[in-house]
């Protein structure tokens, strides 16, 4: 009798890819050995999601009477089915990888980490614990309680399967500059060495990329080494730039002030270099 | 010719490509050229038969493919747009003789994963995996249990608190 409680973990991953999210939590209820194989994946299904199901997490209103998110799931199954989620309540979604939200809230200085799914929540440094820049006109960037300080958020890796070694990356303040942390600290740290007006930063096996309007920096998480590279010149009318993974490539996507968009695909072999990319085509 | 030996001792004399359907006999034979007589101690007859009857199948295909490709250039007939459309057709027996081979009950469709698996041929794991999965799709966690003989190991107040986690999933 074949023994389907017992499958080796490698073939669980192929039958899962295969699956959609609705059978999927099904099916981490079936028995321990499934649950077991569940709970370490599922969590990191967001980032690669097998069959593009559309799920849709919607903040559910303004800040006065957020009643939290809502979790829209149109898959086959579940369709037009709406979870709230009340850990979410008065907080700003400041980004989300691997499957967890990063949530700061719109009353006080808490930070969290929520993952929707397992309604596992993190705290993580409160956004007093910046250190506080000046900003141009050499006030000090303070976040002020309502204001949007942390602009984007990111994860290194899946906190479920390793608590240590996630480290979150944050754009913050107005002066839009870089901080990070590790689950369990006490307080963010500034980084150094990058300009400021960061437009985006993203996270991609071993390393952090974030852009300005002009250039392009590499940080290595480990020695907080950073590698600066500038645009190539005769790209001046930038007004965003945007960083991109797609199909194991780093995309610099650059919106100009007509709204016409430029690609560069960044060369990582040593020394880095962003070339001009002429087969991307935007339909 | 290429000897696979069963788990259980019996012989499978076969050619070398359908054998070579299988990513870690290719190894083998390419680290040394002069194996003829491979034992696989993870896979019964059984098992083996069927898994060789596909690398069989799809070996004949893609040679039959080649073939007529060659003909088709050798004797200069026909638009280029008739290999082509002969590819279509065959790819589409082919899908047609898979889904026909990957009906077998739940215990010959595991064996065959795991074999799939151990001798690393990626188009019947594919098909197998995909096969698993389109049983569990649509099934309710009971459902599953049932089809698949999976004994409900949680105790009750575990059963409790996974219900409270996930909300939707028991709607």
């Amino acid at each position: 009798m074949s023994d389907w409680a017992d499958l080796p973990e490698d073939i669980f991953d192929e039958i899962i890819k295969r699956i959609c999210y609705v059978d999927f939590s099904t099916y981490g209820k079936v028995c321990k050995s499934w649950r077991f194989m569940y709970i370490n994946r599922f969590c990191c299904l967001p980032r690669n999601i097998p069959f593009g199901i559309p799920i849709l997490l919607l903040n559910a209103g303004k800040s006065d009477s957020n009643p939290g998110l809502f979790v829209k799931m149109s898959a086959e199954v579940a369709s037009d089915k709406i979870f709230i989620m009340p850990e979410a309540a008065n907080k700003w979604v400041c980004g989300s990888s691997w499957g967890w939200i990063v949530l700061a809230s719109t009353d006080n200085m808490e930070v969290i980490l929520l993952n929707p799914f397992t309604r596992r929540v993190i705290r993580l440094p409160s956004a007093d614990t910046f250190t506080i820049r000046l900003t141009y006109i050499g006030e000090p960037d303070v976040p002020l309680k309502g204001s949007r300080y942390i602009r984007k958020a990111i994860l290194s890796m899946n906190p479920a399967i390793s608590e240590q070694d996630c480290i979150i990356m944050a754009i913050v303040g107005q002066m839009r500059q870089l901080s990070y942390c590790r689950i369990g600290d006490k307080k963010w740290t500034h980084i150094d060495g990058c300009l400021p007006e960061l437009c985006d930063v993203i996270y991609n096996k071993g390393k952090f990329y974030a852009c300005t309007k002009h250039s392009v920096y590499i940080i290595d998480p480990n020695s907080t080494e950073i590698f600066a590279l500038g645009l190539p010149t005769g790209y001046y009318d930038i007004s965003m730039n945007y960083l991109v993974m797609l199909s194991e490539r780093l995309l610099l996507v650059c919106r100009t002030h007509n709204y016409e968009f430029k690609v560069f695909s960044l060369n990582k072999c040593n020394p880095y270099a962003l070339c001009h990319d002429l087969q991307l085509i935007f339909l | 010719m290429i000897t696979l030996t069963s788990s259980d001792g019996v012989q499978f004399d076969v050619r070398e490509a359908v054998a070579k359907e299988s990513q870690i006999i290719r190894d083998m034979i390419q680290d040394d050229c002069v194996i003829t007589n491979i034992p696989l101690a993870n896979v019964n007859h059984k098992i083996l038969s069927i898994v060789l009857e596909y690398c069989q199948m799809h070996v004949d295909k893609t040679e039959m493919e080649v073939n007529a490709s060659k003909h088709q250039t050798t004797t200069g007939e026909g638009s280029s747009s008739v290999p082509v459309a002969l590819k279509v057709s065959s790819n589409k027996n082919l899908n047609d003789w898979d889904k026909e081979f990957i009906n077998v009950d739940l215990d010959t469709l595991y064996d065959l994963i795991l074999a799939a698996n151990y001798l690393n041929i990626s188009g019947l794991l594919n098909l197998t995996t995909q096969a698993a999965a389109d049983i569990i799709k649509g099934k309710t966690t009971e459902e599953i249990r049932a089809t698949f003989n999976i004994k409900n190991d949680f105790t009750p107040e575990e059963e409790a608190a996974i219900r409270k986690e996930n909300p939707w999933a028991f709607e």
